[in-house]
């Protein structure tokens, strides 16, 4: 009796054990062996303030296999601190500002840290990054554009103008420098409408470039710029404008647009967001074709998740070897998600990201 | 050896303790009446410090005298708090560093704190800072989870899921002395300076006055270490410093009917620098804050009769604090807002004893609060609110029931922008203690609590993150527990069980939510809270003159997110909710020294909503020794003490990246006459 007593028992516990293995999320998706030469893809997670959790983490577009979260620290033996803004990769090199932190970093294709550049006390928060012959050009809150070797990271010049600045692009020798706000007494924000217009090699003011309140974000795509401004985030809303560097001038092509990226066949693909009553995001996607500048308010995606309508977008991106389409999502307290369609926008699957808020994805290639 | 975690240490210090003492050893003559006992030692008023919980009240209340706050060592009233089972102190590291309370996680807005029996309000954060204020002058320290048993409370006090309770120390002229003056200095690490004194005045037969006022100066330059995988950074704090002066005075009055009249007038100034959280890589820490604070309040009670009994309280309330950041991203260089708050406040209460067993009583309660800010389109909002409470309480031999109502409404006027709708809700409480069997000091207790907190002038106001439409946050608490206090072996004077197990519930929590642009306030939280709380004091006399008081508390806590079924922190832990934690204190007096230690134990947290590695934070254990004696000459004493504060030099972070101190010391000579 008592020799049947144990065996059943340790029958149960067998099966208790085997059925709690069985749930286990690991033998839901066997992991492919990865061929070292396939390129890594890195997500920029940005973290939140005061947390130290900005991260980069790291996975293989070509594979369904899991991010590998914090992928820095595992090569670097150490986080990468607080807030990174800003992700750019040019010539085997990958740079990125942790802005938080203070200090920008040059990362090999391995994300093993090359060189680093902490920012002194006193200056601005660093911001945004441009990266042209040989030198990284970075935005800094407080009105300082740092022009840095792009190997030694060594401070080689620096602009000093305007508020807050944030989005940047090199074109044809010019930086163009999202100057977006001031602060003047107590919550009386002032929302500035110019891009300025910086002599790279001078690090001189040349000029300055009209647009609607507030220029956060800067993209060179296909040769032109292209400016969102966010507004004054009550009754001027978003828009997306296209620069005219020629002329000195600024067009909008649509409202409430709040991030755009460079999709297929020489389309933008974009995201316009605003809320409901109760505050909550909407969101809509649309194509942009700047050959005829249509703009098509039928999603580029064409089976979307209903989440997308309501959630917090993070991130859009469009790259690697097959040209999938990325969205990232977040709440800002748990991981993001990761979105990953193929061109003609199917959904192939979803991961997480390694971090919370995934800002910006490099494609290793 | 494998090492314990923490939430196991707490089990192995439970378990010893319990180990301790024999099962054997009953005498029957030991079996005489508990309540006697209590009672004869009452007189002594050494009971109440010996049993920290109190067993016969329907609700959980819990209690620090003055002298367990003095002989353990503790350093504000944050840190005494945090020893209480079932509280939840977020310490923001450093003497100057916010400190707020939360009762089993409903929030830090649930809780109400009491000085002196009135309410202390902050209509513009809804959290008190409990680290501002003095211990030295602090009588008794309680909690009551739930509510207290009295019912001459302010109206207030009834709206509140839990009540933490400061009372300070009233004047006790012995030997027909009409003065007493004490003199105290404490030094300590970290340039930790405070002198203080007291001054006590008999006016008349039936009058008198009392000063108390301090100084405290500390540069809170302490060292830690960050510690990150491989990354380790030994570091120092920096703009941690801090300088405050505050004073009271009180005026007690009897009158020749009996009837009693106090009042206090309340001053208290700060300046101190705002570290922030550790930011890795980047040792740049530039904001400061100046607060000030002036109160004046005043309680009449007069009992009519053995039926009746009337209590009416006032209260005039100005806070002040300037907040100030500078930086190359300010326009000048510079941010400064400022925010001034102020309060009229009257409440009246009656209390109607029908009966020997039944106690009726209400607490009507009128408060105007004002903020006046100085940003750019500041609404300037003005709420009026009125609390009514009724109470009823019958108490037989064996059964004590109470319920209360209290009725809420509350209206708002801006001078710019929208006001939320006015509130008007009722928010009922009924608790229950049985004592099943007569000769046994054993009680069996219930709460059910319905409560709510209205959105603050930041929920609703704040530049573009306000939201008017805000409804207020609701907390309903179930609470079972078991009391018992007996005798159970010949060495002890006392042992003292409590066990409450509860569950609560918080709805529509009010929380910053994002969209794409914009933060706005919300009603979007969901949480259900599970936990148990045991607490334990015991007494062990070694001769006439030698005493052994143990007393110690463990807290379980499931508090999970269950807003989302679709997020990842669906059914998580709540952030810096440790699943078990515990304290022990012990005071052993001598005829030649006196010797304290208490110890805290934290088990592991998460300092992010999502459970996973990433966000888990370690737990601790910090333990803190004091050794002291008084001396006394004719009418004059002198009372030495010295503590070694976090004994062990742990590292921890109580809020991720604010680091506590490490080891530090503190010396206190204390000089009356």
């Amino acid at each position: 009796m008592k020799t049947r007593s144990i065996l059943m028992t340790t029958l149960c516990s067998l099966m208790i054990g085997m059925s709690f293995t069985a749930c286990s999320d690991d033998d839901d998706e066997p992991e492919p062996i990865i061929d070292p030469v396939d390129y890594p893809a890195y997500i920029l997670n940005e973290g939140t303030w005061g947390g130290n959790n900005a991260n980069i983490s790291r996975f293989f577009p070509s594979y369904n296999t899991s991010t590998e979260s914090d992928y820095y620290k595992q090569v670097n033996g150490k986080p990468l601190g607080d807030l990174a803004n800003s992700i750019i990769e040019e010539d085997d090199n990958i740079y990125v500002i942790v802005g938080g932190s203070k200090y920008v970093v040059r990362l090999d294709l391995n994300c093993e840290e090359q060189a680093r550049y902490a920012f002194p006390q006193g200056e601005g928060e660093p911001r945004c990054i441009d990266v042209e012959d040989n030198y990284i050009y970075i935005t800094q809150h407080g009105g300082q554009v740092s022009k840095l070797d792009a190997q030694t990271l060594e401070l080689v010049a620096t602009f000093k103008g305007g508020d807050n600045l944030e989005g940047i692009v090199e074109k044809d020798g010019k930086l163009y420098v999202a100057n977006a706000w001031r602060l003047e007494g107590s919550n009386n924000y002032i929302y500035n409408q110019e891009v300025l217009v910086i002599d790279a090699k001078t690090m001189t003011k040349s000029g300055s470039i009209p647009v609607v309140e507030n220029p956060v974000k800067i993209y060179e795509i296909n040769d032109r710029i292209y400016v969102i401004s966010e507004g004054n985030y009550t009754t001027i809303p978003a828009a997306l404008q296209v620069v005219d560097t020629k002329a000195g001038t600024s067009e909008s092509i649509l409202n409430d647009v709040d991030k755009i990226t460079e999709g297929h066949n020489g389309l933008i693909y974009g995201i316009c967001s605003t809320y409901d009553e109760n505050w909550n995001s909407v969101n809509s996607f649309f194509t942009y074709n700047p050959k005829n500048g249509n703009v098509s308010e039928a999603s580029f995606l064409q089976d979307a998740p209903s989440s997308f309508s309501s959630t917090v977008i993070y991130l859009l991106e469009v790259g690697g070897e097959q040209d999938f389409i990325y969205v990232g999502t977040s709440d800002y307290v748990t991981n993001g998600t990761i979105y990953k369609f193929d061109a003609s926008g199917k959904l192939i699957r979803s991961f997480d990201s390694g971090g919370i808020n995934p800002k910006s994805i490099v494609f290793v290639d | 050896m494998k090492k314990l975690n923490p939430a196991n240490r707490v089990w192995v210090c439970w378990l010893l303790m319990v180990a301790l003492f024999p099962i054997s050893g009953y005498a029957q003559e030991q079996k005489d009446s508990i309540a006697d006992k209590v009672h004869q030692l009452d007189a002594v008023t050494v009971t109440a410090r010996r049993m920290p919980a109190k067993i016969t009240s329907t609700t959980s209340v819990q209690v620090f005298r003055k002298e367990d706050l003095k002989n353990l060592g503790l350093q504000n009233i944050g840190d005494a708090v945090k020893r209480f089972a079932g509280t939840n102190v977020r310490d923001y590291g450093g003497i100057g560093g916010l400190k707020t309370v939360s009762v089993r996680n409903l929030g830090a807005a649930h809780t109400a704190v009491s000085y002196d029996g009135v309410a202390i309000s902050n209509t513009q954060a809804g959290q008190i800072d409990i680290g501002r204020f003095s211990l030295d002058n602090v009588s008794s320290l309680s909690l009551a989870i739930g509510q207290d048993e009295n019912l001459l409370q302010s109206a207030r006090l009834y709206a509140s899921a839990g009540v933490l309770n400061i009372e300070t120390e009233k004047p006790r002229l012995e030997d027909g002395r009409n003065t007493f003056t004490q003199i105290q200095m404490r030094g300590g690490s970290f340039g930790y300076l405070t002198p203080a004194l007291r001054h006590w005045q008999k006016l008349g037969e039936r009058t008198y006055l009392t000063i108390d006022a301090n100084y405290l100066h500390a540069e809170g330059d302490y060292p830690f270490t960050i510690k990150e995988g491989n990354y380790i950074s030994n570091e120092k704090r920096i703009n941690s410093d801090i300088e405050s002066y505050q004073g009271e005075m009180n005026l007690f009055h009897t009158f020749k009917d009996e009837s009693e009249l106090s009042a206090k007038a309340y001053y208290y100034h700060s300046k101190r620098g705002l570290p922030g959280a550790v930011i890795l890589y980047n040792p740049e820490s530039d904001e400061r804050l100046w607060d000030e604070n002036f109160f004046a309040q005043a309680r009449y009670k007069k009992a009519f009769n053995p039926k009746w009994t009337f209590q009416a309280q006032g209260k005039y309330n100005y806070s002040w604090n300037k907040y100030e950041d500078t930086g190359v991203e300010y326009t000048g260089g510079k941010q400064t807002d400022t925010n001034r708050q102020y309060e009229y406040y009257l409440s009246a209460s009656v209390l109607y004893k029908p009966l020997p067993s039944l106690s009726v009583s209400v607490s009507q309660d009128g408060a105007i609060n004002h903020l006046h800010t100085n940003g750019l389109h500041s609404p300037e909002p003005t709420r009026y609110t009125s609390l009514t409470a009724l109470n009823a309480r019958y108490q037989g031999k064996r059964l004590k029931v109470s319920g209360t109502l209290v009725a809420t409404y509350i209206t708002e006027e801006v001078k710019a922008g929208n006001t939320p709708d006015d509130r008007k809700r009722l928010s009922p409480t009924l608790s229950a203690s049985w004592q099943p069997w007569k000769e046994e000091q054993f009680f069996v207790r219930a709460l059910y609590k319905n409560t709510f907190r209205v959105p603050t002038f930041s929920d609703l106001y704040y530049l573009r993150v306000g939201n008017t439409n805000l409804r207020p946050e609701k907390a309903t608490e179930y609470t079972i527990g078991l009391t018992w206090s007996g005798t159970p072996f010949s060495f002890t004077d006392f042992v003292s069980i409590t066990v409450d197990g509860y569950y609560n519930e918080v709805k529509d929590k009010i929380i910053a939510f994002p969209s794409t642009y914009v933060w706005k306030m919300q009603n979007y939280g969901k949480v259900h809270i599970t936990g148990i709380d045991v607490t334990l004091a015991t007494a062990i006399p070694f001769g006439r003159e030698v005493n052994l008081n143990l007393s110690g508390n463990y807290s379980w806590q499931k508090a999970l997110d269950v807003t989302n079924k679709e997020a990842k922190n669906y059914k998580h832990q709540l952030p810096y909710t440790p699943e078990h934690n515990g304290n022990v204190s012990a005071t052993f007096e001598t005829p030649w020294v006196n010797i304290g230690y208490t110890m805290s134990m934290v088990g592991k947290r998460y300092y992010m909503a999502q459970n996973i590695k990433a966000n888990e934070i370690e737990g601790y254990n910090e333990h803190t020794a004091t050794l002291w004696r008084e001396f006394k000459w004719k009418k004059c004493g002198l009372r030495l003490q010295a503590e070694v504060i976090n004994l062990t030099d742990a590292q921890y972070d109580v809020i991720k990246y604010y680091p506590m101190p490490g080891r530090s010391w503190r010396l206190t000579g204390t000089f009356n006459f």
